[in-house]
């Protein structure tokens, strides 16, 4: 073996050579001065590199953006699967027109833009959402009506809008009532009722059940938590940056009352719209 | 289609050896910490067009390209000319990137091992810490770098040949050959 060319010195120290040719350069290197004290200094190297060398650590404030980028994209993915189901029957009747035509190209294309537009609405009102608890949080504009009585919010809000949204004071299960809010979500007027949550600030959107609409999975945007929960006839979204297990247990208890807490709260009819 | 499920098995158990081969080639926390999460996005848009057998070598080559972009980038405002295509050619093969606060910053380590790693050229920097801090083999690190298997080889021992040459690794040489004459 001419050991300066052959390159089974590195091979070696990476193991990287297979079981005959290890034995063969074994058997080389204990008869050859140079591969002997080469493959000491590599193997020294090694040695220190792996020991002195650190391995960086990665911050745990990067673990939490990388992960709110997987579970952002996740909720996106989730909403584009699920439109495309409920989009499957009219996808059948392109699939046919299309085949007439010959053009597989018109039937792919119109699946993407039918699935786009689904999705873009829904990505539209998670922004639209966030938003506008990013700028009540700049402003400072928290509350319009600043009250933990929900016999005083729940008028305000009724005077200011085409429906009567159900307020009530959470404080017993750990979510005190701060307030009520004016916003708008896609165009409309609708009621923001302001909760704390611990620490932390709780936006939830309360709006009559929006036709045709479907549910947006948990999802996270711009570092705020969003849920949704329906009942009572109302779509309520939550966002803050609480934790999304509590923020969906302080929305459920919203859209789904016990029943003693809802004899405080007649329930709710739709005025006309 | 794949579920990020999947995504989240396969690839991001992979983002602690994204952030140190980024902080490697990068030699600044804040830059690496940026091209993670861009690898990290780019990785989310392109995982359904994954191919092969090795999650981790292709998250870090996502992770290298976003490096380059940076380095790229950086050179690119530094000499207030038009970004190269190939941002290794010709500065990274004989000099290095570094501004004159870092090299002196980087003077005051000299004895460090580390920092005779961080001064190597980009092109022997990471296949050095490819093979020495993760571990991966002449084909993972050929995957990732995009090279020949051949050329990890040449420049793995070039990599070394500088580290042994640095003043430190001279002095701890001579008693180590001198145990087997």
């Amino acid at each position: 073996m001419r050991c300066h060319e052959s390159g089974a010195l590195q091979l070696f120290a990476d193991d990287e050579l297979d079981a005959a040719a290890c034995a063969a350069f074994v058997a080389h290197r204990d008869q050859c001065p140079h591969c002997t004290r080469e493959s000491a200094a590599l193997r020294a190297l090694r040695t220190r590199v792996q020991a002195e060398v650190p391995y960086h650590a990665m911050p745990a404030r990067l673990r939490q953006r990388l992960d709110a980028a997987v579970a952002d994209h996740g909720a996106i993915e989730r909403a584009r699967i699920a439109s495309h189901r409920a989009t499957r029957g009219s996808r059948w009747l392109w699939a046919g027109s299309g085949a007439l035509a010959g053009s597989a190209f018109t039937v792919a294309a119109a699946m993407l833009v039918m699935a786009a537009s689904a999705w873009m609405s829904n990505r539209g009102l998670v922004d639209q959402v966030a938003a506008a608890h990013g700028r009540s949080s700049v402003t400072g504009h928290v509350v319009d009506i600043a009250s933990s009585d929900h016999h005083t919010v729940k008028p305000w809000l009724s005077q200011r809008l085409d429906y009567s949204p159900p307020v009530v004071d959470l404080e017993d299960q750990g979510f005190p009532l701060l307030g009520g809010r004016l916003d708008r979500l896609d165009d409309a007027s609708v009621a923001t009722l302001i909760y704390r949550a611990g620490q932390h600030r709780v936006d939830v959107f309360v709006r009559p059940l929006p036709t045709g609409g479907n549910n947006f999975a948990a999802t996270s945007v711009r570092g705020y938590n969003l849920v949704e929960a329906r009942g009572r006839g109302m779509e309520w979204i939550g966002v803050s940056d609480v934790n999304p297990a509590q923020l969906q247990r302080l929305v459920d208890l919203l859209a789904h009352p016990a029943p003693h807490a809802e004899s405080a709260e007649p329930p709710f009819t739709r005025g006309p719209s | 289609m794949q579920d990020e499920s999947s995504f989240e098995s396969q690839v991001a158990p992979h983002f602690a050896a994204g952030y140190n081969f980024a902080r490697w080639m990068l030699r600044d926390p804040h830059a690496a910490e940026d091209a993670v999460h861009d690898a990290v996005l780019r990785a989310l848009r392109y995982y359904a067009g994954m191919h092969g057998d090795n999650p981790k070598a292709w998250f870090l080559a996502i992770t290298r390209r976003c490096c380059l972009d940076t380095l790229a980038h950086r050179r690119h405002q530094a000499r207030g000319s038009a970004p190269e295509d190939d941002p290794f050619e010709p500065d990274d093969l004989c000099s290095d990137d570094a501004g004159p606060e870092e090299l002196a910053m980087r003077q005051d380590r000299t004895t460090s091992l580390m920092a005779a790693i961080e001064s190597l050229p980009t092109v022997y920097r990471e296949v050095i810490v490819l093979r020495e801090l993760d571990e991966l083999s002449y084909k993972e690190i050929a995957q990732v770098a995009g090279i020949p298997i051949g050329t990890v080889m040449s420049r793995l021992a070039r990599a070394r040949l500088l580290l042994q040459r640095s003043t430190l690794l001279d002095e701890v040489r001579t008693p180590i050959a001198a145990v087997r004459p």
